[in-house]
C-alpha cells in the first residue's frame, strides 16, 4: 500500500492512529483491559471538565447487572442469577462477571445478532442469508480474530452449509452495488452509496470511487445447488471469464435498445472473443456505440480501493481476496475504527461517531484522538473483540446512571460525552430473548439445541417481534417511546398473559414453592422482570394492591407479575 | 365490546392535559356518545370544512418515465407508451389507463428536484418536508395533520399508517405517530382483552403499572416513562371503541372492493376511506417495490396495475360520497429514476426531476407544473423544491405554516419557510 495516501485518510478521519508505528517492527503487546480501561475513564472526564458537565452518580449493582446482560448477552439477567449477585460481596465480582459473561454462549449469539443485522440489512431476507448467524455465533464462540472473520466474510467461496461466511456475498447475489455499500458501511464505517447516484457536493466519495469498490464484487456467481433446505453455491468468476462477460452484456444491452441498426452493421456472437478482438470484427459506427455504451453502463471493469489505487487483476487472487487483505492491511485506519466505534456503540449506546457506521461523513464526532487509540489498542489484541468489550465494559463511564437532568438539552449533553447512560429502548431481538426469560417460556418457543429448527423457530418469532417492536427511522429523540401495537402486545398477549397464570407458569410455580411470605414473593417476581428488587415505597403500593386483587392474592401475584412486564422499566435499558 | 364510557385512566388522561382543556370539550362529549369526530371537531374550531390527507407513498422511487412524465419514442423513453388524457397534450404512462381518463381530476408536478438520492434520507425529506438532521427529529406530513387538524384524544388514532415503516412524530409527540397496519385485511392482533381479564382487572394490573412507573420516572426513566404511558392510554381506548369496526372492510361491497383492486395497496387505499369516514385524520398507505435497478418496465407495470386502479376508485368514491374537496390525495416517492436505461433495462436513483400527482382538496384538477427537455435529462420549467410542495401542502390543508415548536430549545417552524406556494395547482 502507498504510505502516503493512508496518512492522506488518516487525517480525513481527525486522527493520527497510534497503530501506524504497528508497521515497523514486531506490533506491541495491548495494554490490560483494565488499563485501557482507565486510559478511557481519564479522557473523558478531562473532556467532562472543559465542558463544565457533571457526572450523573454510579448505579447500584442490580442496575449494572441487568444493563451488562442486556449489552453482552442480549436479555436481562435471570432471577437466582440476580440473587447472587447481589448477594456477592467480593470486591472484584463486576471485574468477574463481565469475563463470565463475554464467555457465555449467549453473548455470542447477541455478537452474532448485531453483526448479522448490519450485514444483511439491505438485503432481501432471503433463504441465502439464514446461515450468517449461526456462522458468526460459532466464531464468537471460539473467540476468532475479527480480521479472520471480516477475511471469510469478504473473500469466502464455496457452499454456505459448508461455509456459512458466504451467506453474506449470496444474500446480495443480485445487487453488487447494494453488496458494496454494505460491506463498506459495516466492515470500514464508511458510507460510500450516496456517491452511487450522483456526486454529492459535500461528501468526499464520488461516483468514480463507489463504482470503483463495487468492482470488487463484480465477478461473484451464485448457483442453488441443493433445495429443502435450499443450499447455495458462491464463486468468482476469473479474470477472463469477467471480461468475457462484460463483453456478452454489452452485446446484450446494444441489441434489446434496438441499435443495431443498418447503419452499424451485423453483430455477430462474440463466441470466445475477447473485448477487443470482437471489436475488430465490427464496423466503425458499431465499435464507437459499445465504447460509449461501455463507459455509460458503469460496468465496474475496475476495482479500485478506497484509497483511489487499482486492483491489478490476477489468476490467483480473485478481488474480493484482494479487497479482504486491504480491508483488514493493519495500515488501514477505517477497520479497527469501524469496529471499536460499533462495540462502544453497543455498550454505551452511541457511538463516539454517529452514526455508527459513518467514520468519514459524521457531522457528529466527540474525541477522535480516543478513537484512535481504541482502535489501535484493538488492532494490538489482534482485533479481540472480547478484549475491547471486556475494556469498555470495566470503565466507569459505564457504570454511570441516568441523567437526573430536567433541561433536555443539558440532559442530551450529559449523554452524548456518556457523563450520564442514555435510556435505551430494547432491540427486537432483546424484547423476544427478555420476554421469554422473564416469562420462563424459552423451551416451549424455541428449541433449546441450535441447529435447522432452532433458527426457524427464532426468525419466526423475531418476524413478529421486529413488526410490533419496530424500532423508526428518523432519529433517536423518542426511540424508547412504545408504539399502540407494543401497548396491545404487553397487555394482551398470550405471553404476557396465559403464560403467567399460576396454572401455567413454572416461575410462578418455583417462586410460590420457595417463598413463605408474600414480601419475598414480590422480591422475586422483581428479580426475574427488572432485575431488581422493589424500593420500600414499591413494596407498600404494591403490597396493598397485591392483597386488595379480586380473587385474592393468588390472582394479585399473577397482576404483579403482568405489571411488570408491562413497566416501561422493564423494555428500557437504564 | 364494552359500552364506551370513560375509564378511570381516560379520565385521568384528559385531566392531566388541563392546558387543552378547551380543545377537548367536543372530544369529550363525543367520546361519551361514541360517536366520529370527525364533523364535531370540524365544527367546534370553526375551520372549514376540516381537511384530510391520504398519502399514497410510492416506496423505493417511482419511475417519472413510466408514470407521469413519459416520453415514449425517445432514446430514453424505454419500451412502453404514453396514453393521451384528455387534458391538452398531456401524456400519462401506459400503466395508468384509469388515472389517465380521470386526468381532470388530477394534478401533476414534473418537475420535483432534490439531492437526495439515498433511500431513506430522501424518504425523510420528502414525507417530512426538511433535508434530514441528525439533531432533529422531524414529524411526517402525516403526523403533522393529526396534530394541527385532527384530534389525538379520539378514539382511533389520528394518523393511521397502511404497511411499511413508520416515521417517528419527533417534537409533536407520541400521540401524532402513526399506527401501523400491516395488513389491511387482517385484525388487528391482541385487541381483546386477555383469557380471564376484564375491564376491572386490567384497571387494577394498570394502577400497579402506575406505581411502576411513578418509581422509574424518579429514577431517570421520565422521558420514556411519558411517551409509554401515552401509547398504553391510546391502545385501551381503541380496545374499548366501538369505532373500532372502521378497520373491517367486509361492511364495503364487494363490488367497491374490486374497484379498488383485490391486492394489499387497493384494499389498503379503501381502508384509508373507511378510516377517514371514522375520524382518522392522516393515512398513508405504501405500495413498496419502486427500486427498479433492474427490469424497470415489467416491475413498474405490475406496480402501476396495483396503483391506477386504487388511485381512480378513491377518487370516484370520493366524488361519489362528495368528500373530495376536503380530502387532499398526495401520490409520492422518495425520488424519481434515471432517464439512462442501466444494464438490465433497470432504471437508478434519480433525485433531479421526478414526479408527484394530487387530487382533491383545493388541487385545482387538469393542471401541469413544470416540464423537462425531450429526453427528461432536465427541468425546462419551474423547478419545484420539497420545501415549496409542503408549503403548497399546507396552504391547501389551510395549515398554519408559520406555526413554531420547539424540538429541544431549537424553535422549528411546521413547514420550512423556505418554500413558496404553487400557487397554479390551487383552485
Amino acid at each position: 500500500m502507498v504510505e502516503s495516501t493512508w496518512l492522506a485518510l488518516l487525517t480525513l478521519l481527525g486522527a493520527q492512529s497510534a497503530g501506524s508505528e504497528a508497521s515497523k517492527g514486531a506490533p506491541p503487546a495491548a495494554q490490560s483491559p483494565q488499563a485501557l480501561a482507565d486510559l478511557i475513564d481519564a479522557t473523558l472526564k478531562k473532556a467532562w471538565k472543559e465542558r463544565d458537565l457533571d457526572a450523573a452518580a454510579s448505579t447500584d449493582d442490580a442496575t449494572w447487572l441487568r444493563r451488562l446482560s442486556l449489552d453482552l448477552c442480549g436479555t436481562i439477567p435471570e432471577r437466582e442469577e440476580v440473587a447472587a449477585f447481589l448477594a456477592d460481596d467480593r470486591v472484584d465480582r463486576r471485574a468477574r462477571k463481565i469475563d463470565e459473561y463475554l464467555a457465555d454462549r449467549a453473548c455470542a449469539q447477541n455478537l452474532s445478532e448485531l453483526w448479522s443485522n448490519a450485514l444483511l440489512a439491505g438485503a432481501q431476507r432471503g433463504p441465502e442469508g439464514a446461515r450468517l448467524r449461526p456462522w458468526l455465533e460459532e466464531q464468537f464462540a471460539a473467540n476468532a480474530p475479527f480480521a479472520d472473520v471480516t477475511r471469510a466474510l469478504v473473500a469466502s467461496t464455496g457452499r454456505n452449509d459448508e461455509i456459512g461466511a458466504t451467506s453474506f456475498a449470496l444474500s446480495y447475489a443480485d445487487d453488487i452495488e447494494a453488496l458494496a455499500a454494505v460491506t463498506a458501511r459495516t466492515l470500514l464505517g464508511v458510507q460510500i452509496q450516496c456517491a452511487q447516484c450522483h456526486d454529492h457536493p459535500y461528501d468526499r466519495w464520488k461516483q468514480t470511487d463507489f463504482n470503483g469498490f463495487a468492482g470488487f464484487f463484480y465477478g461473484i456467481r451464485a448457483r442453488k445447488v441443493g433445495d429443502s433446505p435450499p443450499i447455495f453455491q458462491l464463486s468468482d468468476a476469473t479474470p477472463r471469464e469477467l471480461r468475457r462477460d462484460q463483453l456478452r452484456k454489452l452485446v446484450g444491452y446494444l441489441r434489446k435498445q434496438r441499435m443495431e441498426d443498418g447503419e452499424m452493421g451485423e453483430m455477430g456472437d462474440p463466441g470466445e472473443m475477447d473485448l477487443e478482438q470482437y471489436l475488430s470484427t465490427l464496423p466503425a459506427a458499431a465499435r464507437e456505440r459499445i465504447e460509449k455504451a461501455r463507459e455509460r453502463q458503469k460496468n465496474f471493469s475496475e476495482a479500485r480501493f478506497l484509497d483511489g489505487s487499482p486492483c491489478r487483476d490476477s489468476e490467483m487472487l480473485p478481488r474480493r481476496a484482494a479487497l479482504a487483505e486491504w480491508i483488514v492491511d493493519p495500515d488501514n485506519p477505517y477497520f479497527a475504527q469501524a469496529t471499536a466505534n460499533r462495540l462502544w456503540g453497543l455498550l454505551f449506546g452511541k457511538g463516539l461517531v454517529e452514526p455508527i457506521d459513518d467514520l468519514t461523513g459524521s457531522q457528529d464526532k466527540i474525541l477522535p484522538q480516543l478513537l484512535a487509540t481504541v482502535a489501535s489498542q484493538f488492532r494490538q489484541s489482534g482485533t479481540d473483540l472480547r478484549y475491547l468489550l471486556s475494556a469498555f465494559a470495566r470503565t466507569r463511564a459505564y457504570a454511570a446512571g441516568n441523567s437526573l437532568e430536567k433541561d433536555a438539552e443539558r440532559r442530551a449533553d450529559q449523554e452524548r460525552w456518556f457523563a450520564a447512560h442514555p435510556l435505551r429502548s430494547f432491540t427486537a431481538e432483546q424484547v423476544l430473548h427478555s420476554l421469554l426469560r422473564a416469562t420462563a417460556t424459552e423451551g416451549r418457543q424455541i428449541p433449546r439445541r441450535r441447529g435447522d429448527e432452532f433458527e426457524a423457530a427464532r426468525r419466526k418469532l423475531l418476524e413478529k417481534f421486529r413488526y410490533v417492536f419496530n424500532d423508526d427511522e428518523g432519529g433517536d429523540a423518542d426511540r424508547f417511546a412504545s408504539s399502540i401495537p407494543q401497548a396491545l402486545f404487553l397487555m394482551n398477549d398470550r405471553m404476557t398473559n396465559e403464560e403467567i397464570t399460576l396454572k401455567r407458569s413454572k416461575m410462578l410455580d418455583e417462586i410460590l414453592d420457595e417463598t413463605r411470605t408474600d414480601r419475598e414473593r414480590q422480591r422475586q417476581v422483581f428479580y426475574a422482570t427488572l432485575g431488581r428488587p422493589p424500593s420500600q415505597r414499591e413494596a407498600e403500593k404494591l403490597g396493598r394492591l397485591v392483597k386488595g386483587a379480586s380473587g385474592g392474592g393468588k390472582k394479585g401475584i399473577e397482576d404483579l407479575y403482568w405489571a411488570l412486564l408491562n413497566s416501561t422499566e422493564f423494555l428500557t435499558n437504564h | 365490546m364494552r359500552c364506551t364510557t370513560l375509564s378511570r385512566r381516560e379520565l385521568f388522561s384528559l385531566a392531566a392535559r388541563g392546558a387543552g382543556a378547551f380543545a377537548l370539550g367536543p372530544s369529550l362529549l363525543s367520546l361519551l356518545a361514541g360517536q366520529s369526530l370527525a364533523q364535531g371537531a370540524a365544527k367546534g374550531s370553526g375551520r372549514s370544512p376540516t381537511q384530510r390527507l391520504i398519502l399514497l407513498w410510492l416506496e423505493g422511487g417511482p419511475s417519472q418515465m413510466e408514470t407521469f412524465d413519459p416520453k415514449p419514442g425517445t432514446a430514453t423513453g424505454g419500451p412502453m407508451k404514453g396514453l393521451p388524457t384528455g387534458v391538452n397534450g398531456w401524456l400519462f404512462g401506459e400503466g395508468l389507463p384509469g388515472l389517465a381518463k380521470r386526468a381532470g381530476d388530477v394534478a401533476v408536478i414534473r418537475t420535483m428536484t432534490s439531492k437526495e438520492g439515498n433511500h431513506s434520507r430522501a424518504r425523510l425529506l420528502v414525507q417530512c418536508g426538511y433535508v434530514p438532521n441528525p439533531t432533529v427529529t422531524f414529524p411526517s406530513l402525516g403526523s403533522i395533520v393529526a396534530h394541527e387538524l385532527g384530534n389525538v384524544q379520539h378514539e382511533l388514532p389520528a394518523f393511521v399508517q397502511v404497511s411499511g415503516a413508520p416515521i417517528s412524530a419527533g417534537f409533536l409527540g407520541v400521540e401524532s405517530a402513526p399506527f401501523v397496519v400491516n395488513d389491511p385485511t387482517g385484525r388487528i392482533e391482541n385487541l381483546s382483552y386477555a383469557g380471564d381479564v376484564n375491564s376491572k382487572r386490567l384497571d387494577h394490573r394498570e394502577a400497579m403499572v402506575d406505581v411502576l412507573d411513578d418509581e422509574f420516572a424518579r429514577r431517570g426513566g421520565d422521558p420514556a416513562v411519558e411517551g409509554n404511558r401515552a401509547q398504553r392510554e391510546r391502545a385501551r381506548r381503541l380496545m374499548d371503541s366501538k369505532l373500532i369496526t372502521a378497520f373491517d372492510l367486509d361492511q364495503e361491497k364487494d363490488q367497491l372492493r374490486d374497484a379498488y383492486g383485490r391486492n394489499g395497496f387497493g384494499q389498503g387505499v379503501l381502508l384509508a376511506r373507511r378510516l377517514l369516514d371514522h375520524g382518522v385524520q392522516a393515512v398513508q398507505v405504501v405500495l413498496n417495490g419502486w427500486d427498479t435497478h433492474q427490469d424497470n418496465f415489467r416491475r413498474t407495470k405490475t406496480l402501476c396495475d396495483q396503483l391506477d386502479p386504487a388511485f381512480a376508485a378513491l377518487i370516484d368514491d370520493l366524488k361519489k360520497r362528495g368528500t373530495l374537496r376536503d380530502t387532499l390525495i398526495v401520490c409520492m416517492g422518495e425520488f424519481g429514476r434515471t432517464p439512462e436505461i442501466a444494464a438490465g433495462d433497470g432504471r437508478n436513483h434519480w433525485p433531479g426531476n421526478w414526479c408527484v400527482a394530487l387530487a382533491g382538496g383545493r388541487i385545482k384538477g387538469g393542471t401541469v407544473v413544470g416540464s423537462t427537455d425531450e429526453l427528461g435529462q432536465q427541468i425546462v420549467d419551474r423547478p419545484v423544491q420539497v420545501a415549496d410542495l409542503f408549503a403548497t401542502l399546507a396552504a391547501s390543508l389551510g395549515l398554519e405554516r408559520d406555526k413554531e415548536f420547539l424540538a429541544g430549545k431549537r424553535p422549528i417552524k411546521l413547514v420550512d419557510v423556505n418554500g413558496k406556494v404553487v400557487q397554479e395547482l390551487l383552485g
